[in-house]
């Protein structure tokens, strides 16, 4: 067996120790999920021991920082699914007849979709329209606000998605080049709020139009998720929309009466009371 | 070839033709579930599951993250997402990092699987142009999975039957038909 090839009990392990170092409780995700990213993790650090991988959580805060982050964060690409994009711009127009238009990014760990929002909210000329709002419970702000908008490795912004969606590259209007980064320009985060809590448990703010939380669930257990989104729904408006991954679906215990299917292509929901 | 639970097959370039002969041979009451785990652009979400359930006997879907696998049904691995299977052998999705450069990624489909299934499934690795898969199949052979390959000189292109072959002997080298024909008589 390879040295990254995590058993149950060694994840277990691993799960613990941040529990008593950080008080994080990894073990809202799913076996498998947690399993290949600190696999994945272990490999790219060329560990060759679970000691040693264990020895570094304990004592390298950087390594333990990067090991999280890595835990929280998922490749997406700007304007995955362009579809959910196209769908999306045709529910945001709504924001030139309302005030106080609020728009709430949760578990927001790498800015890909907050950014993908933010340059289609810059295309309809809506910043002073919409305000967007994004948490985390882990701080991660000056990662998304710095670019982490994809793989940091590769950055695989994917730039043919907002091509799709656009037809035209405007690459240029919204990204600068630093140190062979392509970083968002920083007039984006114009009228963006950004809180670090944790999503289980707060009860945030109320009158959200419209929740994104595309592929967040996926990587949890059953139970966990059913908290979130019932959290999440609480706080949205009546005739707010809810948008899930297009892969996703609502998990048993949510209070999904409340919910009907917007777009059920894309997963989009709208809450009836 | 009795009390499998699960049949994953992976393939890229060069395996849609055989996984279509595979499909459209099996019976309709095919014991087990089986994943597809398919290189495929991920930018396309419509037209391959169409294009696969043709001539397919059995039903052919893209799964929902955390659905229950059921016998006699193929779950095609969805564009853009790693298919993995939990250890209670639902299936969780997953766009965690590109593996290989690849999402699906055929090696993390066959890992996961071996570890949820042990040695109650079989792992089969068609024609592809690259190395997906070779050591998510060997994982199945470590958990004593049954192995199958399609034989290189079958293949459309060689390298990921090759890339097994560089890792370990499976249990089988088949070609396209032969291959159908063993998958028929699992139970």
């Amino acid at each position: 067996m390879e040295v990254c090839d995590f058993k149950i009990i060694e994840i277990k392990k691993i799960s613990q120790l941040f529990e008593d170092l950080l008080g994080i409780n990894l073990s809202d995700f799913t076996y498998v999920n947690l399993k290949i990213k600190l696999q994945q993790f272990c490999k790219e650090s060329q560990i060759n021991s679970f000691d040693l991988f264990l020895k570094k959580i304990r004592e390298n805060e950087i390594f333990r920082k990067d090991l999280l982050e890595n835990v929280f964060f998922d490749s997406y690409e700007l304007f995955r699914d362009p579809a959910v994009w196209r769908a999306l711009k045709e529910i945001v127009v709504e924001a030139k007849h309302k005030t106080n238009y609020r728009v709430f990014f949760p578990s927001c760990y790498q800015g890909s979709e907050l950014v993908s929002f933010l340059i289609l909210r810059d295309e309809l000329s809506l910043i002073k329209n919409i305000e967007v709002v994004y948490s985390s419970s882990i701080d991660i702000l000056n990662k998304v606000k710095e670019g982490f908008v994809a793989d940091k490795r590769k950055q695989d912004l994917n730039l043919s998605n907002y091509k799709r969606i656009a037809g035209k590259d405007l690459t240029k209007e919204y990204f600068v080049k630093q140190q062979n980064r392509l970083l968002p320009i920083s007039s984006l985060f114009e009228n963006t709020k950004y809180y670090n809590f944790d999503e289980r448990k707060a009860s945030f703010f109320k009158s959200i139009n419209l929740v994104i939380y595309r592929n967040k669930l996926i990587n949890y257990n059953q139970s966990i998720k059913t908290i979130l989104i019932n959290n999440l729904l609480k706080n949205l408006k009546t005739k707010g929309y809810f948008v899930m991954g297009i892969k996703e679906s609502l998990p048993k215990g949510v209070e999904n009466n409340n919910l009907e299917s917007f777009d059920e292509k894309e997963n989009i929901y709208i809450k009836k009371t | 070839m009795n009390n499998y639970k699960a049949l994953v097959i992976g393939g890229s370039a060069g395996s849609f033709q055989v996984i279509v002969y595979i499909l459209s041979h099996l019976p309709k009451d095919f014991p087990m579930p089986i994943f597809l785990s398919l290189h495929r652009l991920k930018h396309v979400r419509t037209g391959f599951i169409e294009a696969l359930s043709i001539k397919s006997n059995i039903k052919i879907v893209e799964p929902n993250d955390n659905e229950l696998p059921k016998k006699g049904v193929a779950y095609l691995a969805p564009a853009n997402y790693h298919m993995l299977i939990n250890l209670d052998k639902r299936i969780s999705l997953s766009i965690s990092k590109q593996v290989n450069h690849s999402r699906p990624s055929i090696d993390l489909s066959f890992q996961t699987a071996a570890e949820a299934y042990k040695d109650k499934m079989v792992g089969l690795i068609l024609s592809g142009a690259n190395k997906d898969g070779a050591k998510g199949l060997q994982k199945v052979y470590d958990y004593k999975g049954y192995t199958l390959i399609q034989d290189p000189k079958d293949a459309q292109i060689s390298t990921m039957p090759n890339a097994v072959l560089s890792l370990f002997k499976p249990d089988k080298i088949l070609d396209y038909k032969a291959l159908s024909e063993f998958i028929n008589q699992l139970k």
